[in-house]
């Protein structure tokens, strides 16, 4: 692998439209540390669902589950996937997924909630 | 009627190199990197596709002149329809615009030297082609009998018919149109020349734009839709059968989510087209171009909120219905602030009545038409009565055709001289855009009527009194039939024969028509820099002939 | 329209000075690295949709049929279902390591941690076939074979099935995919392609992956830990 010491990332910055270009700066490069601790993090959550899916919570085991599941997914695009450090047009574009599945899951539910002549689902 | 063309009487030379002359081989097409090239491919398949999903309506309008079962069986009958849908909808509609104009205008309005992913580009119409391969592999083996919807469980554990192969030639066409617009977004987010802000763009470009948003945002959940529904058709394990416990509404929804924002897909790379069309043949800049850039966006992401208006009778809560029909309204607003800021760009404009304006002005009829017959399909009681009857296929085809395929012709003959760098001849196609739009009308009014008076879609019988109405249909498929050969014949002809179009015939503004005409192989050799607004037909009102053209022409020569 | 044709004013002009990895449509790498990325994110984005017409299935039919979900659920092996998680999110970290050795040129590191990833995208595959034979053995494989003898209503219990292996099939398609890039990879970090400047394909790869493990992510309680566990 050839090593570039430092090449010109700002030298040539700006000229595409206003196209993001003005507030680049260089990749973002993780410590090492930082990398270890959400690594520790998602190990840890990952054995709290399994315990909390044996505790007995009703309706809530699902949440809870979902919950912990959705704070792993954020540790990993936030960091593993940089996203924290990304361009703002990257964080529209995560956004974006989020907003249209949760349009897809909310409002097919919406229907099948309001359904009067059927009975209210069973469970979670 | 005065029209541009005939006003410019400098004579012109073909540029002596460009995209068409860089080389001949077979293998300079199939294996092409050009973004412009690309769109020619586009083009002659889906003229293809377009031949066939003609025939089959052609089937469809023949068997309806009669009352009774003449021609075809209840079962052909199905095939006829269903196969018409899926061609026209997935092989011609969806990529018509965005595919061949899309791909060989968008870059060049934006000043870049191609789009940002030009290998990318060329497997997606290899996608496409492949899944076209399934699609005519579907017909040759019978064909489909599902209807484009293919609604379950008929599709997944009833119908006799090649419904995995169809299933399959869609799923596959989906994934190039989901390229097309990946490519398409990075495109304009990436590749746009210096001083081309976002609110310097083309219209079209905007159009483009929001148009990727739907493909790459809707088409993944078709996706998964078809392959749920083969799965389904293949194992029998209950995901939509009621019989084993599943839920056909379900389908719907999956089906509608994106299939609601795709007849969006449609539509709104139509109204780029009709933007551009309407302030070049003006000569007045666009009037309130924000509102149309942003409307396009709205129409865009309000189109993701709506699909329950498919499923008013399906059984679906009421509750969410009237939500669905509320917003369904809502969506109407943005396409009429379209309508409004077109009206007010001809309003006091220098109009000239050349072919592609004739079919932009035929689009702002039609489109209006269809849109508002879409509100009052949007009110869930009037939808009881309405729905699955021929009011609501006359409700798409005014759309459908009377807008977005309209919008194609326009775009067709807006930028065929940019392509070919010939004019057709200018009385025949004045000729075939009024054929067309009478033709039109004489199909699909006469089942607004026999639509509201009750007769349903998809029977290939009904009662005789509706035969007056049906025979009016049938002769109007006729004339547009005829009337659709007509531009094939003379842009055919005009390729060897057609005076030479220089770089700008229309005069019009935009960085497609510095470029000589066709353009280079290489679309500017070095990056362009913008410094004027969009539509900056101030100058030109005064000053028709002017001398600012020549010199670019001697610049490209 | 008066727009000027000059070059626009940047950096290197010189076009005998463009790296052989840049590709012509593009004025430098910059602009080349940005789109890459966005055309990824993108992507994921499609995938994101796509996954998303699974989820929401298996969301309404669990919600429609609970019980037989967690009779489902509950026969299906958390352990090796745990152990997958595990694997999974090992492998991430590798991949992020992967991605920072080759943003600091370390080539050694970069096909160490590659290597690592890949060893454990395959131990991730090789519980999941163990996982599926077991299915197959016992008959739960959806279909005209499908035999539930158990407690419960079969034809649902069937859907539960239905769903977990389409939606841990298409997981693990993906991994498999993922699997031939990372070898990909290697044979081009192996033959010195990449530079400091030059290592998008390795980083928007990274993208893909760490996606895939999401998906495992929410697969894992949403499969396998139905309805609690008993211990
Ligand atoms: C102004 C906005 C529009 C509104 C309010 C609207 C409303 C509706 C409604 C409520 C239906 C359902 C009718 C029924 O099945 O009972 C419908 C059907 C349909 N619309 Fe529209 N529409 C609009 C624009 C469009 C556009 C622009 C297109 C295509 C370019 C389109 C294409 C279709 C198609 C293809 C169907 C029928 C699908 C089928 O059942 O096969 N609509 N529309
Ligand atoms: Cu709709």
């Amino acid at each position: 692998m050839t090593e570039h010491a430092e090449h010109d990332h700002q030298a040539d910055g700006g000229h595409h439209a206003e196209g993001g270009h003005g507030d680049h700066h260089g990749p973002h490069i993780a410590t090492s540390a930082n990398y270890l601790t959400i690594f520790t993090a998602l190990l840890v959550l990952t054995a709290l669902t399994v315990w909390a899916a044996t505790l007995e919570m009703g309706f809530l085991n699902t949440p809870v589950a979902m919950f912990i599941a959705s704070v792993k997914a954020i540790l990993v695009i936030l960091y593993f996937m940089h996203l924290k450090f990304s361009p703002g047009q990257t964080k529209l574009a995560a956004a974006a997924a989020i907003f249209w599945l949760l349009i897809l899951l909310i409002i097919t539910f919406f229907d099948y909630i309001g359904r009067t002549w059927q009975d209210n689902p069973a469970g979670w | 009627m005065s029209t541009i063309a005939q006003q410019g009487a400098a004579e012109h030379r073909m540029p002596r190199d460009h995209f068409l002359n860089a080389a001949y081989t077979i293998k300079s097409w199939l294996l092409t990197m050009d973004h412009k090239r690309v769109g020619l491919l586009y083009l002659i398949s889906i003229t293809f596709f377009f031949l066939i999903g003609g025939t089959f309506a052609s089937l469809i309008r023949l068997e309806l002149a009669t009352p009774e079962a003449d021609l075809m069986e209840a079962d052909q009958y199905n095939v006829a329809f269903s196969m018409h849908g899926i061609v026209m909808i997935f092989f011609f509609l969806i990529p018509s615009i965005p595919a061949v104009f899309g791909n060989f205008i968008m870059p060049l309005m934006i000043g870049a030297k191609d789009v940002a992913f030009p290998k990318l580009n060329l497997m997606s119409w290899y996608l496409f082609i492949f899944g076209g391969t399934f699609g005519v592999l579907t017909t040759l083996l019978g064909g489909v009998d599902t209807g484009w919807t293919f609604y379950t469980p008929f599709s997944s554990t009833y119908s006799n018919s090649n419904v995995i192969l169809a299933g399959m030639a869609a799923f596959i066409a989906g994934f190039s149109s989901i390229l097309t617009g990946l490519n398409f977004m990075v495109t304009i987010h990436k590749m746009r020349a210096p001083g081309i802000t976002w609110f310097k763009m083309p219209l079209f470009v905007w159009g483009m734009y929001a148009t990727s948003l739907i493909m790459v945002l809707g088409t993944p959940v078709i996706a998964i839709t078809l392959a749920l529904m083969m799965v389904e058709r293949g194992l029998h394990i209950g995901i939509f059968d009621p019989a084993l416990g599943g839920d056909p509404v379900l389908f719907q929804h999956l089906f509608w989510f994106y299939s609601h924002p795709a007849v969006y897909i449609m539509i709104l790379p139509g109204m780029g087209v009709i933007s551009e069309v309407i302030a070049a043949f003006s000569r007045k800049r666009i009037f309130g171009y924000e509102f149309i850039a942003m409307s396009s966006v709205s129409i865009a992401v309000l189109g993701f909120f709506v699909w329950g208006h498919h499923l008013f009778v399906s059984g679906q809560s009421i509750y969410a219905g009237m939500v669905f029909s509320f917003i369904t309204m809502l969506v109407a607003v943005p396409s009429a602030i379209k309508v409004f800021n077109w009206m007010a760009t001809i309003y006091r404009g220098s109009v000239s009545y050349d072919a592609p304006m004739l079919y932009a002005l035929g689009f702002i009829g039609l489109f209006s038409v269809g849109g508002l017959t879409g509100v009052f399909l949007a009110i869930m009681g009037l939808d009881i009565h309405m729905h699955d009857t021929y009011f609501v296929v006359a409700h798409f085809h005014y759309v459908m055709v009377g807008g977005a395929v309209t919008a194609f012709m326009a775009a067709l003959h807006f930028w065929w001289p940019k392509i070919s760098g010939r004019m057709y001849p200018e009385g025949w196609s004045r000729l075939a855009a009024f054929l067309i739009f009478a033709g039109f009308n004489l199909t699909f009014f006469p089942q607004f009527i026999v639509g509201y008076l009750g007769m349903p879609r998809r029977y290939h019988v009904y009662p005789e009194e509706w035969q007056l109405l049906n025979i009016m249909s049938s002769a109007g498929a006729t004339i547009l039939a005829a009337a659709f050969i007509v531009p094939a014949i003379y842009l055919a002809w005009s390729l060897k024969n057609g005076k030479i179009s220089g770089p700008n015939p229309w005069r019009a503004t935009g960085l497609e028509w510095i470029l000589s005409s066709p353009p280079p192989e290489h679309n500017f050799p070095t990056t362009p820099i913008v410094e004027e607004e969009p539509y900056d037909y101030g100058e030109v009102i005064d000053n028709p002939v002017h001398e600012e053209e020549h010199e670019k022409e001697r610049e490209h020569a | 329209m008066s727009v000027s044709t000059e070059a626009a004013a940047h950096g290197h002009d010189e076009h005998a000075a463009h790296p052989e990895y840049m590709r012509h449509q593009f004025d430098d790498m910059d602009q080349q690295n940005d789109a890459a990325s966005l055309g990824m994110w993108l992507f994921l984005l499609t995938e994101v949709m796509f996954f998303g017409g699974f989820f929401l299935g298996y969301s309404i039919y669990r919600s429609e049929y609970y019980e037989s979900f967690v009779i489902g659920s509950q026969n299906l092996d958390v352990f090796l279902g745990g152990l997958n998680t595990v694997a999974l999110i090992t492998s991430s970290v590798t991949m992020a390591f992967a991605v920072r050795a080759a943003q600091l040129g370390k080539k050694n590191h970069v096909l160490i941690f590659l290597v690592l990833t890949l060893v454990l995208g395959l131990v991730f595959m090789v519980n999941k076939y163990i996982e599926y034979s077991h299915k197959l053995h016992d008959g739960l494989i959806p279909g005209y074979n499908f035999l539930w003898t158990g407690l419960g209503d079969g034809q649902t219990i069937q859907l539960f099935y239905g769903f977990y292996f389409c939606m841990t099939g298409t997981h693990g398609l993906h991994v498999l995919i993922g699997l031939v890039l990372i070898v990909w990879l290697l044979i081009r970090v192996w033959q010195d392609k990449f530079t400091t400047e030059y290592y998008a394909p390795i980083e928007n790869f990274g993208l893909y992956w760490h996606f895939v493990d999401l998906v495992w992510i929410f697969l894992f309680p949403l499969l396998y830990l139905i309805g609690g566990l008993a211990v």
